[in-house]
């Protein structure tokens, strides 16, 4: 039954027009509109997520140094204090 | 200077900010999908601009693009204050951005109802459509950035501005202003 079932699907399917790359565009202007956009948008996120990445790297190392810098000048104001 | 906290650390961003920069992450997503959206329309029409409909005011809004950028300038101005902690300098640049922001936002008001009047509605085409639906986002955009602009300023004014209500306010007019340009040149050009 299912063997029918399987072949009566395969005899009965068609082609899906759903790439609007190769089946949407109808002139080669829009062509090259659907692959430049979709590039756009692909690498866009990625570029945005790269710098984002990028800058909370910069500052967690700006922002660490100079903490430690704070933790080390408290230390010695403590150890003066106590002298 | 912020103190350290329990753990011997300081925060890398005011919260503040940190949440503007997430909301503007995806509103660059949002800008992105229009752009593309109206290229591919552009690509597809016999002609463009599609016959019948008015030309947009290039050199007009060329001009009052300056005004928006000028604003920018400013803002960079009030922020450079900002961070040295000279509240009183960074009164008079601050003003000024809001005034020139709040001039853009008016000009292009204008520009709508003078293009409404020659017939370029959201209907009358895909030019109309693509025009006040990309310049409508952006002008809300603005209006909401020219709003908290003006809480920071009122904030300022009482000596209660955060870092993180200002780096919030001017991170979205930053986007804002950013982003103008490159709609000027996809849509008006």
């Amino acid at each position: 039954m299912l063997a029918i079932v399987v072949v009566a699907g395969a005899l009965l399917a068609d082609a899906a027009s759903a790439c609007t790359v190769c089946l949407g565009a109808q002139t080669e202007a829009s062509r090259k509109a659907f692959v430049g956009t979709t590039a756009f948008l692909t690498f866009l996120p990625l570029m945005v997520v790269g710098g984002i990445i990028a800058l909370f790297v910069r500052r967690t190392l700006a922002q660490e140094a100079l903490d430690e810098s704070r933790r080390a000048g408290d230390l010695d104001a403590g150890v003066e204090s106590q002298g | 200077m912020e103190p350290l906290g329990e753990n011997g650390r300081s925060s890398m961003m005011p919260n503040g900010l940190f949440g503007m920069a997430i909301f503007i992450v995806a509103e660059l997503m949002l800008f992105a999908g229009m752009i593309s959206a109206f290229f591919i329309v552009k690509a597809a029409a016999p002609s463009w601009p599609p016959p019948g409909q008015p030309r947009l005011p290039i050199e007009a809004t060329a001009l009052n693009s300056l005004v928006l950028l000028a604003s920018g300038f400013f803002l960079i101005q009030a922020h450079r204050a900002f961070h040295r902690g000279d509240r009183d300098s960074m009164r008079r640049p601050l003003l000024l951005a809001l005034a020139l922001g709040s001039f853009f936002v008016i000009f292009q008001g204008s520009e709508w109802v003078a293009l409404l009047g020659q017939g370029l509605t959201l209907t009358s085409s895909s030019l109309g459509s693509f025009f006040y639906l990309v310049v409508g986002v952006h002008g809300i955009h603005a209006a909401a950035a020219l709003i908290l602009l003006a809480i920071a300023t009122v904030r300022l004014r009482r000596g209660y501005l955060s870092p993180g209500f200002f780096g919030a306010a001017e991170a979205l007019w930053f986007f804002v202003v950013g982003v103008w340009p490159v709609l000027y040149m996809v849509v008006y050009l």
